[in-house]
């Protein structure tokens, strides 16, 4: 794996980890799945593991030793098990109509922290920036060698 | 003639600034795995030891010898590379076992790439002279 390899994986995760956020945010309200059943939107989770994309240990780098780089990589992209929350809501048309039910009137919704997505997407956008800007270096570190000789 | 060609980049400090810049290309790879593991849960940082290559190096200078190749140095990993940010213990706010910190990462970037391209452009400058000395007219 050479340098820039390695700073593409991690922009490659950390932007799918944004597409996560962004549809986590877009379904705070959402009370159906995708097949139409009364099951509310489980906010995805993406997991990290050090290592290249195609599992590899990953090319003995430079670094020489047995050491390995390898960038890193998404091992799953999961749905969180946090439990749903009740909301009152009778005019909802998904709000439970049985007036015998304890939730009678209230409507399931999925559990989404506003906040917690926010802060969380300003993570994965300074961990961009910051891959982005190692590029750079790197992209200088290669013309200053291609000059040795040019 | 294989004398004269070997002795003319063999010599002077061509052999040390070569291998100075491999090292640093090598470390530039370790340093780019800490940034894109920043996330990473159980990660610890990775690096090259530095001064040991600075010892090999000065050691080499006195003897008259060649450092160390790349495929010798010896990478730090875990608790030899010391940590860049904090990990988990009483008081702190990472609790995901990572001890990167990406801001010191990048100025330990930052600074690698410095060396790296100011020992590219002595590179470039004593193959510079040695060209200038054969076609015995500035470039």
């Amino acid at each position: 794996m050479n340098a820039l390899d390695i700073s593409a994986s991690a922009l490659s995760a950390q932007r799918t980890r944004m597409t996560a956020i962004a549809g986590n945010i877009a379904n705070a309200n959402t009370t159906r799945d995708e097949y139409g059943r009364r099951i509310p939107y489980r906010r995805l989770e993406v997991l990290f593991a050090a290592g290249s994309e195609d599992g590899s240990a990953g090319a003995a780098g430079a670094g020489g030793a047995g050491g390995t780089v390898r960038g890193v990589r998404v091992t799953d992209v999961r749905p969180a098990r946090d439990p749903f929350r009740w909301v009152r809501d009778p005019a909802h048309p998904d709000a439970v109509d049985d007036p015998a039910s304890p939730f009678h009137g209230q409507v399931l919704m999925p559990r989404i922290n506003a906040v917690h997505e926010m802060v969380d997407m300003m993570l994965a956008s300074r961990a961009y920036e910051a891959n982005l800007s190692s590029m750079e270096t790197t992209k200088a570190m290669t013309a200053a060698a291609l000059r040795i000789i040019a | 003639m294989t004398g004269l060609l070997e002795g003319m980049f063999s010599g002077g400090a061509l052999p040390h600034l070569e291998r100075t810049l491999a090292f640093a290309a090598a470390r530039h790879l370790l340093i780019l795995d800490n940034v894109a593991n920043a996330d990473t849960p159980g990660y610890r940082r990775k690096d090259l030891d530095a001064r040991a290559f600075e010892e090999s190096l000065r050691a080499a200078q006195r003897d008259g010898a060649v450092p160390p190749r790349p495929r010798e140095y010896r990478q730090l990993r875990g608790k030899e590379a010391g940590p860049s940010g904090s990990i988990s213990q009483p008081g702190v706010l990472r609790h995901d076992g990572n001890d990167v910190d990406v801001e010191r990462e990048l100025a330990i970037l930052g600074k690698n790439a410095v060396l790296h391209n100011s020992l590219a452009g002595l590179l470039r400058n004593s193959f510079e002279q040695i060209r200038m000395a054969i076609t015995e007219r500035p470039t």
